[in-house]
């Protein structure tokens, strides 16, 4: 019932929207409904509390018709990717400002993404989860080539073929599990789940999936649609990408890759575990020297996801659980960040951080809220990425202590780029640019006020979701 | 059977009426005839009849592949109303052409003699030949019918001297007597059988349009009235591809080493030739024409995967490719009519003053491409599994290769549309004649993506 409510609501939200007859009410009727379901699934998340190693179901066969079997499963691990989303969707909603005009198209296609996403973190049926998967991107490619910046045409279509190639690697890959079951075939999750496959069978099955989601999160040396779309994107797009739908491909790992190719997880991954480790080092490095607060925010992004990969290929307990927890972090952090961005590019209209400076002084609710959110990037104790760096950094020690020296080195520069780059814009003078920094608005409060609510909750309290994971995790 | 004689019925009735000028009348014919064939088809099912000695066979098979033809035709004569509203001419001639030609279809499908196969390819092909040809004013449209026509009968010859060489082998044109042949000279196939087969495969690869036989699509797509390539990229195409399956499960799906190779050297040059030559594309009729030939290819892929559920992947794949196939080229229709010509760039900033056309196009060309919830996915994710299924992993790796290849194309018309700034600052005045059509191919578009499954069990 909830399965199917999150997924019908948002759906014909978006197809109201796209009707146009909402007009100017375009944006608060988005965000309620965005708000409806976000409460719809809290409902879902206390029902798991209760009772963890369960799961909410739907199950609907229409193979005679639809072509597909319509299963739907939320588990632990789901709920709290859809929890993401429906906590994040009203937030991006909200940022919009009004000065932007955007059509109801803008609002329905956002809709119509989180159908989507919840889709891919419900589906419990491999064809059903692909569906989704391809869907979630038709959206995203219409909000960043149509309201994006300079070159958004190109780059838009840069990003469509690259994760288009991506996953036609999982369509194969999906195909070849098919296969592989027990006659009559099927594509459930749980049929994939019982197979015992060799490990001659795994590694191109592993391939293939870590190419689709390596592209997907991004992995280095697949990013480089990454920084460009998030540049060019509008920010509600770049929130959309980095917050929730990046987190497909991790949670992509998380479903399939652990489970079905456990063998080559646990031996093969000293030949990835090095070059995702590089890409964590690289975009931090990069972000360091980076002019452009967004770029900044691309390549922080960037390293922070890799530190994600690599917790969940340690092949530990600990590595997978930080990794999921970390998953829900860094989409909350990032939004807030951008957030921030949008903040200060809305009042200065530049994003180069040496024509900033200064903004403390005049803004000092912003410098705060900006402050919290800096600080939970920089994964400090008390804020929620602490906890799940720290559980990565565990987990990749037991798998081994080289790797987990370097990863923990990165934890230093990640605080080098970000306290550089705070100090640069809210300290010092200020610049032509920042004289009339207004202040928060309350409204623009109310915007950071869950953001922050959920970096601190889960920073002092993780449990509650750690918890959640035990039973899932094995 | 009885659809045949009633489709050819209106279709003298529509040359009487043109014959005495009575313009208005004859489109209202065919609207009242062709549903009532349609009807008459359906009324077979289950029954499997055999007319005629076994030479046409109206089994499960036949009526679903008529009926999807029938509704197609239907399809291209709503299109054909707005297509041809500046003519003055009541058109009895090209109207009746196309109503025998689908004749020549209905019979591809429901053959069960070689003889009668050929007879229903030369009804379809003859009436295609003069209609490539029906502009008669425009060189393009003459040229093409001259290619068509030549490089047409050279096919049939091969499938003409194909059949000759089964009946040497084999003694009769009966398809059941092949079968029966087949199965009891599995060890020792005369050479004389071999390279009929084979002529027969090329005759009928050529019809479906599969390279190496695919070098006439180009050029007579291009060059015909777009209605009329619309006809041909459709009825035409799904035809030839239910004889052609027709034939090999009928006769000779005991002897698959004769023609599996040969035909997966066809799928896999047509995948790669047809997406890649649309690449480089600028005319969107061509493109289109180029993509039909890509998706020939994966059609071939059902033939080959015989063995599973096939010939309901088949249907699937027609009825998908076929209604995007009509939305596409009905939006160029309107294209064109407004800014005379099929160049890519003719459809810059469509969106902005015709956003329902633009939404039409950019469905139908993600159908095409393959990308989810759009019926052609449906349909290539469930060849792919047919196919898989008999063990033919290599070969769906390459259509899927082909598929990312096609999404670049695909989308060039829809960034063209959406995102490129135009020249005219208003509504297309074509866009009110076509508007409410292609908004109802958009519906059916969208309503057959939801019900994929219905189709396939169908057979």
């Amino acid at each position: 019932m909830i399965i199917a409510l999150l997924l019908i609501l948002p759906l014909f939200a978006s197809i109201f929207l796209f009707t146009g007859k909402t007009g100017q009410q375009s944006k608060n009727f988005a965000f309620l409904a965005s708000l409806v379901l976000f409460a719809i699934s809290l409902i879902g998340g206390y029902e798991l509390i209760a009772a963890p190693e369960k799961a909410l179901f739907f199950n609907m066969d229409l193979e005679s018709i639809l072509g597909v079997n319509l299963l739907f499963k939320i588990d632990a691990i789901s709920i709290i990717f859809v929890i993401l989303t429906t906590l994040l969707v009203p937030i991006i909603i909200a940022s919009t400002d009004k000065k932007e005009h955007r059509t109801p198209h803008f609002y329905a296609l956002i809709m119509l993404m989180q159908t989507a996403l919840i889709g891919v973190f419900a589906a419990s049926d491999m064809i059903l989860f692909y569906i989704f998967w391809e869907l979630a991107l038709i959206p995203i490619f219409f909000i960043t080539a149509r309201w994006g910046g300079e070159n958004a045409r190109k780059i838009s279509i840069k990003f469509l073929i690259y994760t288009v190639v991506g996953s036609f690697f999982m369509l194969i890959a999906i195909l070849y599990l098919y296969t592989l079951t027990p006659a009559p075939h099927s594509f459930s999750f749980d049929s994939f789940y019982q197979l015992k496959l060799s490990y001659s069978e795994q590694i191109p099955l592993f391939l293939a999936f870590f190419l689709a989601f390596a592209i997907k999160i991004p992995l280095f040396p697949f990013h480089s649609w990454q920084v460009e779309t998030y540049n060019a994107s509008p920010v509600q797009g770049s929130m959309l990408l980095a917050g929730i739908m990046l987190k497909m491909g991790l949670y992509g790992i998380v479903r399939f890759l652990i489970p079905l190719c456990t063998d080559v997880v646990a031996n093969g991954s000293l030949i990835f575990l090095p070059l995702i480790l590089f890409g964590v080092i690289y975009g931090a490095v990069i972000a360091i020297s980076q002019p452009h607060l967004k770029k900044l925010i691309a390549f922080a992004s960037l390293s922070h996801v890799g530190i994600i990969a690599l917790g969940l290929l340690s092949n530990s307990r600990y590595g997978i659980e930080g990794g999921i927890l970390q998953m829900f972090s860094h989409g909350v952090n990032v939004v807030g960040f951008f957030l921030c961005y949008y903040m200060i590019v809305k009042r200065t209209k530049t994003d180069k951080i040496s024509e900033l400076g200064g903004i403390a002084s005049v803004a000092p609710r912003f410098a705060t809220v900006f402050m919290i959110i800096v600080l939970a990037n920089v994964a400090l104790p008390l804020t929620n990425s602490f906890v799940g760096e720290f559980l990565i950094l565990l987990g990749l020690f037991s798998y081994n202590k080289i790797l987990a020296i370097i990863a923990g080195l990165t934890i230093i520069l990640v605080a080098v780029y970000m306290l550089k780059m705070y100090q640069q814009i809210m300290f010092g003078e200020k610049k032509a640019s920042t004289e009339n920094f207004i202040d928060l608005t309350f409204g623009e409060i109310m915007l950071f006020v869950p953001i922050i609510i959920a970096i601190f909750a889960v920073g002092i309290y993780p449990s509650f979701v750690l918890q959640l994971l035990q039973g899932v995790v094995k | 059977m009885y659809a045949i004689i009633t489709i050819s019925i209106v279709a003298i009735i529509v040359l009487f009426f043109g014959a005495f000028g009575k313009k208005k009348v004859i489109l209202p014919i065919i609207f009242v005839g062709l549903p009532l064939a349609f009807i008459i088809n359906l009324m077979g099912w289950n029954q499997s009849i055999h007319y005629f000695n076994e030479m046409y066979i109206d089994d499960n098979f036949a009526i679903a592949f008529n009926g999807v033809l029938i509704f197609i035709t239907m399809l291209i004569f709503v299109f054909a109303r707005v297509y041809y509203k500046s003519v003055k001419r009541p058109l009895e001639d090209i109207y009746a052409l196309i109503l025998f030609s689908l004749v020549g279809g209905l019979m591809m499908t429901a053959f069960g003699n070689l003889v009668m196969l050929f007879l229903g390819i030369e009804t379809l092909s003859l009436s295609l030949y003069l209609l490539a040809g029906s502009k008669k004013s425009d060189p393009h449209s003459n040229e093409a019918a001259m290619k068509y026509f030549l490089t047409g009968s050279f096919a049939s010859g091969f499938l003409l001297f194909g059949i000759a060489l089964l009946y040497g082998a084999c003694g009769s044109f009966n398809l059941e007597v092949i079968k029966q042949y087949v199965v009891q000279n599995q060890a020792n196939i005369p050479a004389m059988f071999t390279i009929g087969l084979l002529l027969m495969a090329v005759g009928l690869a050529f019809k479906v349009g599969a390279a190496p036989f695919h070098f006439w699509i180009p050029d007579v797509y291009e060059g015909s009235p777009t209605l009329i390539t619309t006809y041909m990229a459709t009825v035409g195409k799904v035809a030839a591809f239910a004889a052609f399956f027709r034939l090999i499960n009928a006769s000779f799906s005991e002897v698959d080493f004769l023609w599996k190779t040969s035909l997966i050297v066809f799928a896999v040059a047509t995948i790669l030739i047809g997406n890649f030559a649309a690449l480089y594309q600028d005319s969107v009729k061509r493109m289109l024409a180029y993509s039909g030939v890509a998706h020939a290819g994966y059609m071939l892929i059902a033939i080959i995967a015989l063995k599973g559920n096939a010939a309901g992947v088949l249907l699937l794949y027609s009825v998908s490719y076929s209604i995007a196939t009509i939305t596409a080229f009905a939006v160029l229709m309107m294209v064109r009519k407004e800014t005379g010509s099929f160049s890519i760039k003719s459809f810059n900033g469509l969106a902005k003053h015709n956003p329902t056309v633009a939404f039409a196009m950019t469905i139908a060309m993600l159908s095409l491409a393959g990308i989810p919830p759009m019926i052609g996915f449906s349909a290539k994710y469930q060849l792919f599994v047919s196919a898989i299924e008999q063990g033919q992993l290599p070969l769906v790796i390459i259509a899927i290769i082909g598929s990312m290849v096609s999404v670049y194309y695909y989308l060039r018309p829809v960034v063209a549309m959406y995102f490129t700034r135009s020249m005219v600052s208003e509504p297309f005045e074509a866009a009110k004649l076509y508007k409410k059509q292609i908004l109802g191919m958009v519906i059916l578009l969208l309503i057959l993506s939801f019900i994929p499954g219905l189709i396939i069990l169908l057979i």
